[in-house]
């Protein structure tokens, strides 16, 4: 019964999850690097209002040019925009790619899993990127509209993207690459249960009551 | 297999572009998401008769803790990766249904255990609280998504003759 080969792999996959989230979550400092040096340039390239990148620890700050008013000490005064973006909100996904690689075991899944690592980087890197600029064109008030001039469709853009990278790239993007590694998994259970089913289909296909 | 994760990652984004749109969010998501506070404040009080639910929110009137369920939280996201991901592979269209509707509560049963798991631990430790949520339960969830669409699967191939096989890399 392949259900078991299921349940083993996902018991397996909770395990090493349990065992490895605060395992990356110490190492995540020096995880952080990668995506935070491609977000930050990829930054710097696209938008010419972006002055640079810093990072202190899991926390990546991008700093800019755009200007908004704020209250200090009672005065009112302008201030640089300095959206900060955290790692570990984009980077938990290579964990679970780790997760099922362990619990699948594919052919070379150690190899597997630092090709994953580093196809990850951009993926996260999507997810920082968005986050400062949902922070600059979206939270940055009237000021930052002003400086910007950007349209509505590109406010648009930037909120779908932050959501998308957010809620749907980070969490989907391992199970991809897991599927992309590991075919030989699905495709045996594939064939198991259709050979599981070739009775039942014949016999389905005699009766003249049963819909494909 | 380029087919598939091509059909299943525009169903996705499309899925996700509509869910978005405020029409979509005050008609179905936010009623959803309050049903969803309603139900984990039912099974909550069953362990802690306390707890007290209005709108999103669900909190204790004992300790003062509450939590907001937001999007991410309120299991949408996790259903629409499901629907996509049944949508893209090949199957007939009574399997996708039959699919979409068991696996929808499947995928929200869990959410159910995510939020009420959380609920508790944060008024235990608010640090393993947030581990658990912004990492943890997002991982699990998705894994859970995985393993719903891989069972659909292997009822897929017993009883869907006419489905293509997926092929194995060399």
């Amino acid at each position: 019964m392949r259900a078991t080969l299921i349940g083993r792999f996902l018991l397996i996959a909770i395990l090493c999850l349990a065992a490895l989230l605060p395992l990356w979550y110490w190492a995540s400092p020096w995880l952080a690097k990668p995506p935070i040096w491609l977000a930050g340039h990829a930054m710097q390239a696209l938008f010419p209002w972006v002055d640079g990148f810093e990072q202190h620890g899991v926390v990546a700050t991008l700093l800019t040019k755009v200007q908004v008013r704020m209250q200090r000490g009672g005065a009112d005064v302008l201030a640089e925009l300095a959206p900060e973006a955290s790692y570990p909100s984009y980077g938990y996904g290579l964990v679970l790619l780790w997760a099922m690689l362990i619990a699948s075991h594919p052919h070379r899944w150690w190899l597997k899993g630092l090709i994953g690592t580093v196809i990850l980087f951009p993926v996260q890197a999507w997810g920082l990127c968005f986050q400062w600029l949902r922070d600059v064109v979206l939270l940055s008030g009237p000021n930052g509209a002003a400086y910007l001039k950007y349209p509505q469709w590109a406010i648009d853009a930037v909120a779908y993207g932050y959501q998308f990278g957010f809620l749907m790239l980070t969490p989907v993007a391992p199970i991809i690459l897991w599927l992309v590694f590991d075919k030989r998994f699905v495709a045996a259970l594939w064939l198991e249960a259709a050979l599981e089913g070739k009775p039942e289909a014949t016999r389905g296909a005699a009766t003249p009551t049963r819909e494909g | 297999m380029i087919r598939f994760f091509l059909i299943f990652l525009g169903i996705q984004a499309v899925l996700f572009g509509v869910e978005m749109l405020n029409t979509v969010q005050a008609a179905v998501v936010q009623p959803w998401t309050g049903l969803v506070a309603q139900a984990s404040a039912a099974i909550v009080h069953l362990f802690d008769p306390s707890v007290i639910s209005y709108g999103r929110v669900l909190q204790s009137a004992k300790t003062g803790f509450g939590v907001s369920i937001e999007p991410g939280c309120n299991g949408v996201e996790a259903t629409i990766v499901l629907v996509a991901a049944m949508l893209a592979f090949p199957s007939s269209w009574k399997m996708k249904a039959w699919g979409i509707g068991l696996g929808f509560i499947a995928v929200q049963a869990v959410n159910l255990l995510r939020v009420v798991t959380l609920f508790f631990l944060g008024q235990w430790n608010f640090k393993v609280f947030e581990f658990a949520h912004l990492y943890m339960w997002q991982a699990l969830i998705m894994l859970d998504v995985l393993v719903v669409w891989l069972l659909w699967m292997r009822v897929v191939a017993r009883r869907d003759p006419a489905a293509p096989a997926p092929r194995a890399a060399a």
